[in-house]
């Protein structure tokens, strides 16, 4: 009846460590996300450009000596604005992935160990944010508030809690009846240091796995986004408003330049950060072997 | 037996459990885990509940620790009413607090026990700490001290509860209830899954233990062997309700309920020149939430009459001190 999860065959930490390492997939991409930030944190240092210089003697030039990815509509440094661009991705993302974690644990740990009405009320909620399509729902709300940076962020974490929220939420019902809890209870402990000290730590590895993908879907959602003209405004770069210039089918035709790169780069990031979450996924899951 | 004082006082207790998916317009169905129990337990003594497995006895011991809501009764400690479900009373806050302090339980299984992501320092700390035991400088030293009385190295406080057999877990949840120096523990089958040697090791470290301190046990089990040597008083446990209590020595010697002779029956002899029939029970345990009609024993008792299947029997004395809840006394 009580689950074998609680009974790790080796200290736990080490062995997802041993099992993340050996995994191929998962230490690449890890590396190459490494490197993403690397170069967008760097990003003022590596571009030659602003990102914002417009050189209107250049527009639409293709790759060469002096631009290396070429240039946009209004003759910006495509390289520069790759760089600039996973800036603002990469921290919407993690952003996003923020405000859904903390939502997402809060509300999910303490709805699990209440249960009853208020798990009911946080429930209903979640439900009703999962029960639209995800896009549909985020585009109608943000042209309802209207686009920006920030409005941005905040749309796409608290459409992504309900989903870690349910993950937390179920693994609580089924920690709370280990018989650690009724002994923290019978120490006198109250419920929020029960909450802190006992619930939180054992939730954490799926909230660590989720999380993660969940970086990944806030990358795209920005990117679909800022590709309708939603998100990210210019002249601030994304890698989805770079896109948009790709809605012209002159662009999509004669200047791959325009919209290739920032293509491949969220393609790139997002599978990237799937392998690393899903090797963290199977690292931290003792029933998968190394 | 020196003191006569009653240090805990529990009468009429319940704990009813709505059973899944019946909501239907009748109202639930309710499971009867305890189901009106009362009894006292003296200073200094070790009370012991027998029952077969999913008769009440763990659930019996969280309702009187106050960590699940009581369905009815009352239970008092000392001087205080811990709750009083029909007089509506509850312990304040800071005065259950302090009584945590006081009652200690130990747990049934201690692979639950104890949260796997803390190590034995945290384990063992966490009670010291908030009810400020010792000092802050001496709480590691502490530790270890109480370690060392539960028969475990220093080195242990920083291991993690994976790291240690059955046997050393279980020392560790009599540790933790030891360490904030508690005068009643509710021991619940703390060597129902030892094998046969270390539970002796275990019971003898809990009866130095309480000798040492001063200590009040209530003490469950299944096994009634187990326990009839050094329990004081016994109750037997059968679906939720005590159908015998008495002295131990005398209980053992002559039960009265069926249900306990047929119990005590099954125990190993260990005088070879004693003579015992050994009594099968016919049936099994029914459910707790389809509790029988009647005496709730009389499905599987071999003196069952027709006054049985009609009339439930309550407690009533059959020999001084000595009560049992049976037609036949
Ligand atoms: N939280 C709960 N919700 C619903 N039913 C419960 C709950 N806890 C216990 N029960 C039921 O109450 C009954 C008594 O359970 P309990 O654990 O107290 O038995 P027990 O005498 O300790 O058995 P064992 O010897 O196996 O430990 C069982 O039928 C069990 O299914
Ligand atoms: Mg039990």
């Amino acid at each position: 009846m009580k689950k074998d999860q609680n009974k790790p065959l080796e200290k736990s930490e080490h062995i997802a460590l041993y099992k993340f390492i050996h995994n191929k997939t998962a230490v690449i991409s890890a590396v190459i996300l490494f490197l993403l930030a690397a170069v967008s944190v760097l990003a003022p240092v590596l571009a030659s450009y602003g990102f914002d210089t417009t050189d209107l003697m250049n527009v639409r030039k293709a790759p060469g000596s002096l631009h290396i990815l070429g240039t946009d509509s209004v003759g910006r440094d495509v390289f520069t604005r790759i760089l600039y661009g996973g800036r603002v991705s990469i921290l919407v993302g993690i952003s996003a992935m923020l405000i859904q974690l903390f939502l997402g644990t809060l509300l999910g740990i303490a709805a699990g160990y209440y249960s009853g009405i208020l798990d009911m009320i946080f429930s209903r909620i979640a439900d009703a944010i999962m029960c639209f399509p995800f896009f549909v729902i985020a585009m109608s709300v943000v042209a309802v508030i209207g686009p920006g940076t920030f409005k941005l962020v905040f749309v796409i974490g608290f459409l992504m809690w309900p989903k870690l929220f349910r993950i937390v939420r179920t693994e609580v019902m089924e920690l709370k009846e280990n018989d650690y809890i009724a002994a923290a209870k019978a120490m006198g402990m109250s419920s929020g240091e029960i909450m802190i000290k006992h619930l939180l730590p054992n939730v954490m590895s799926p909230v660590l796995v989720s999380s993660t993908l969940s970086v990944a879907q806030g990358i795209i959602l920005e990117a679909s986004l800022s590709f309708l003209g939603l998100g990210v405004q210019p002249p601030l770069a994304s890698w989805g408003n770079m896109l948009s210039d790709a809605q012209s089918m002159s662009v999509l035709a004669n200047n791959w330049w325009m919209w290739v790169p920032p293509g491949i780069m969220v393609a790139l990031t997002v599978l990237a950060i799937n392998f690393v979450g899903e090797g963290l996924r199977d690292a931290l899951d003792p029933k998968v072997r190394g | 037996m020196e003191e006569q004082s009653t240090l805990l006082k529990v009468s009429g207790l319940k704990k009813y459990f709505p059973v899944k998916g019946t909501q239907i317009i009748g109202g639930k169905r309710m499971l009867k885990a305890v189901d009106d129990v009362s009894f006292s337990v003296e200073k200094g003594s070790i009370m012991g509940v027998i029952g077969e497995s999913g008769c009440g006895k763990s659930t019996m011991g969280r309702t009187i620790l106050k960590l699940t809501e009581p369905s009815g009764g009352s239970v008092r400690y000392k001087d205080k009413i811990l709750f009083d479900v029909e007089g509506r009373q509850e312990i304040g806050k800071k005065e259950l607090l302090k009584t945590r302090k006081e009652i200690q339980m130990i747990f049934q299984d201690s692979y639950s026990a104890l949260d796997p992501r803390q190590n034995i320092l945290k384990v063992l700390s966490e009670g010291v700490v908030k009810h400020k035991v010792t000092d802050k400088g001496s709480v590691k030293d502490y530790c270890a001290h109480i370690l060392s009385l539960c028969g475990l190295e220093e080195s242990a406080l920083y291991r993690f509860p994976h790291e240690f057999s059955g046997g050393q877990r279980q020392r560790i949840g009599i540790a933790r209830a030891l360490a904030v120096g508690p005068e009643f523990i509710v021991c619940d089958e703390p060597t129902v899954a030892l094998d046969v040697s270390v539970q002796s090791q275990i019971l003898n470290l809990m009866l130095d233990l309480k000798e040492n301190m001063s200590l009040t046990y209530l003490f469950i089990s299944h096994n009634i062997g187990v326990v009839k040597h050094f329990c004081d008083k016994i109750a037997v446990m059968y679906l939720g309700r005590f159908v015998e209590t008495g002295n131990a020595y005398e209980l053992c010697r002559e039960p009265l309920h069926p249900y306990t002779q047929a119990l005590l029956s099954a125990v190993p002899i260990t005088n070879p020149w004693e003579k015992k029939k050994r009594i099968y029970l016919e049936g099994s345990i029914p459910e707790g939430s389809d509790i029988p009609k009647g005496c709730r024993f009389h499905t599987r008792c071999r003196h069952a009459q027709e006054r049985c299947r009609i009339e439930e029997p309550g407690l009533s004395e059959a020999a001084p001190g000595r009560f049992a809840a049976c037609h036949l006394y």
